[in-house]
């Protein structure tokens, strides 16, 4: 009887557990060029991957057969994943700076084209199958950095990043560069939640840069970062976005946040495939830099029916900052 | 210098550590039970995340944040029976069926989070209901302490007075008794009539209960949202605490403390340009040391007591 018991208990969680796996990854028929996206994290961050996977679910509403695998961050996950993705896809997007491991895959699997976002390959030239998507996210925090350092009261602006990388530190390069620019005086602090889901660290990361006097901070950590936004009534501080446009993704929290710098992973991907599938162009071995041309990197504040919180002078001004960045006038710090 | 150094120790920076030791705390004393019932219990961490994911459930389906308390103490309870059933009644084999229990919870709460509420990784909604501050009275407006000790959820001075409750519980009344009786020597206790099994199944019970407790405090008590993993080894570090504490409430309260001012401290460290991965490994480091400080002094203990007795001996000779 015992025995009976707890056979019957394992399967019953077995059967929940395989319930759960199913829920994840959804067999598509084979139509057309099949595409997988592999994220190192997972969904549900509302801003870097989440993105993504809109541009997917765009991909995929047109005929496209694409899927998506998440990682859970698990980094003995990420090179099966991306060889089980290569296995069945004619294109395979790895999405996160930490997958850097696609290029002993990319070697491996010649007839499979990789594409690699949020980094750049020290030794893509030597590849034809893979191309790398780097986004000019310091200038889209310039612009961010710029609305923070004029609208900040007490002359202190925070950043919070998800890891002390270099991609995170592009943001961060901006975000500085363009918070001087707009009030030479202006000082700003930094800390890192080196996590990208824990909304707790993020919280008191905001909290940390709160004592030191920053009352705007700009949260480039993911999922983590969200904890800066959750807390920042019970502050006293202001947010701004990251990736996405939050203010539309956490709409409850529109109001503690400022406006968003968007990294439209998602465009970029349709515009890869689109591109392959479409025209046959295919930049295998070069970097694809998206920048504020071709809309990948922007600044958003929310929906036409929410109340704004950046006045339109200061949104004038961001109009000609734009023009300058584009026009080479403003060069924008980056550590790349 | 100077200055640097007090700016690492602001107000915050102990406002973060009660914030990070709370939930530690809450689950290291559920823990402590099923220590003493002689249970090694590594599946608090999947405990803490079913009652953070089930509190939020509740608080956002009745928009009342004890009801999501009230349902993770229900889980607990729930999570705290199965495990009694499989370590305590099926005798199976007690860090298989924990860890299975993290799993377990890992794969529920994302399932239903997902499938039934349509949520990926955090659910934010100005639904879900936390936990109010409470302000002590008088305390509140001493400078500096009114700051560090009040405006924090009722959990945070529960798990204050759970750790005199517990202590109370353990070593002055017969129940604690019979309760480390059945972990020591389960054979005496049932020659002396009482069952040490029901002993083990409730203390597996309790810590279910506290766990709930403590993931109640995680998903309500702070930030109001429940996030894919977000007991992030909570478990874990409550169980070191609890060997590190001998099992023993005042010390395994401070055990905790310590590990959430290291927590808190990582993030300080920060701001005076220590790199972020280095903080980050802090409060781990700390575990490990304490751990290894623990076993050197109890060998050290054991080598002198045997020393003692063998000096006794040679002067009885």
């Amino acid at each position: 009887m015992k025995k009976f018991i707890s056979v019957a208990l394992i399967a019953v969680m077995t059967l929940s557990m395989a319930m759960f796996m199913a829920s994840c990854g959804e067999a598509k028929d084979e139509s057309g060029l099949k595409i997988i996206g592999v994220i190192s994290t997972q969904l549900g961050d509302k801003s870097f991957n989440d993105s993504a996977k809109e541009g997917l679910d765009k991909l995929a509403d047109e005929g496209y057969d694409t899927s998506l695998v998440e990682c859970n961050n698990d980094s003995g996950l990420w090179e099966q994943n991306l060889r089980n993705a290569a296995d069945e896809a004619d294109m395979v997007f790895a999405v996160g700076s930490e997958l850097n491991m696609i290029e002993t895959v990319a070697k491996d699997y010649p007839d499979v084209k990789f594409v690699w976002i949020d980094n750049v390959s020290e030794h893509l030239s030597e590849y034809d199958n893979l191309t790398c998507v780097s986004y000019k996210q310091n200038e889209g925090s310039y612009l961010v950095g710029y609305v923070a350092g004029k609208m900040s009261e007490s002359g202190v602006v925070g950043f919070v990043g998800g890891m002390d990388i270099p991609v995170i530190n592009d943001f961060y390069a901006g975000y500085a560069q363009g918070a001087k620019d707009a009030n030479p005086d202006i000082k700003v602090v930094k800390n890192y939640t080196e996590d990208w889901s824990d909304t707790d660290k993020g919280a008191q990361c905001g909290q940390d840069l709160k004592n030191q006097g920053a009352d705007i901070i700009f949260c480039a950590a993911g999922g983590s970062g969200n904890g800066v936004i959750l807390k920042a009534k019970e502050l006293g501080i202001k947010a701004i976005g990251v990736d996405q446009d939050q203010r539309l993704t956490m709409p409850d929290y529109a109001d503690d946040i400022l406006c968003s710098m968007v990294k439209n992973v998602g465009n970029s991907v349709i515009d890869v495939v689109k591109a392959y599938a479409e025209d046959g162009t295919w930049t295998g071995g070069e970097v694809f830099y998206a920048g504020m041309e071709g809309n990948y990197i922007g600044v958003a504040y929310g929906g036409e029916d929410q109340e704004q919180l950046v006045s339109q002078e200061i949104k004038d001004e961001l109009a000609t900052k734009i023009e300058e960045i584009q026009s080479g006038k403003i060069v924008v710090d980056t550590v790349f | 210098m100077w200055e640097q150094i007090a700016s690492i120790f602001s107000i915050g920076l102990f406002q973060n550590t009660i914030r990070n030791a709370t939930p530690v705390i809450l689950a290291a004393l559920g823990g402590l039970f099923t220590e003493h019932a002689g249970i090694m219990n590594i599946g608090m961490e999947g405990m803490i995340l079913m009652g953070a994911f089930f509190a939020v459930v509740f608080s956002f389906t009745f928009a009342s944040a004890p009801m999501g308390v009230l349902l993770a103490v229900v889980i607990g309870i729930a999570v705290g029976l199965f495990f009694a059933l499989f370590v305590v009644k099926l005798k199976s084999d007690e860090f298989i069926i924990g860890m299975t229990l993290n799993t377990f919870a890992a794969g529920i709460t994302v399932y239903l989070l997902r499938s039934v509420f349509h949520q990926t990784g955090s659910w934010v909604s100005k639904d879900i209901k936390g936990l109010e501050a409470i302000d002590i009275p008088i305390l509140k407006d001493i400078p500096i302490l009114g700051d560090i000790f009040s405006g924090y959820s009722a959990f945070v001075y529960i798990s204050w007075l759970l750790v005199f409750a517990v202590w109370v519980f353990l070593y002055r009344t017969p129940y604690g008794f019979w309760m480390r009786a059945s972990g020591e020597h389960p054979e005496a206790l049932e020659t002396a009539g009482i069952d040490p099994i029901k002993m083990k199944v409730l203390a597996s019970v309790l810590c279910g209960i506290f766990c709930g407790f403590a993931g109640a405090h995680l998903s309500l008590g702070y930030l109001n949202c429940f996030t894919e993993g977000m007991s992030a080894s909570r478990g874990f570090i409550a169980f070191a605490c609890v060997v590190f504490g001998m099992a023993n409430p005042p010390k395994v309260f401070g055990a905790a403390l310590l590990f959430g001012f290291l927590q808190a401290l990582g993030i300080r460290l920060q701001s005076v340009g220590v790199p972020s991965s280095l903080t980050e490994a802090v409060p781990y480091l700390a575990t490990v040391l304490m751990l290894v400080y623990i076993t050197v002094r109890g060998a050290n203990k054991k080598r002198n007591r045997a020393k003692k007795a063998m000096a006794l001996e040679a002067a009885n000779e």
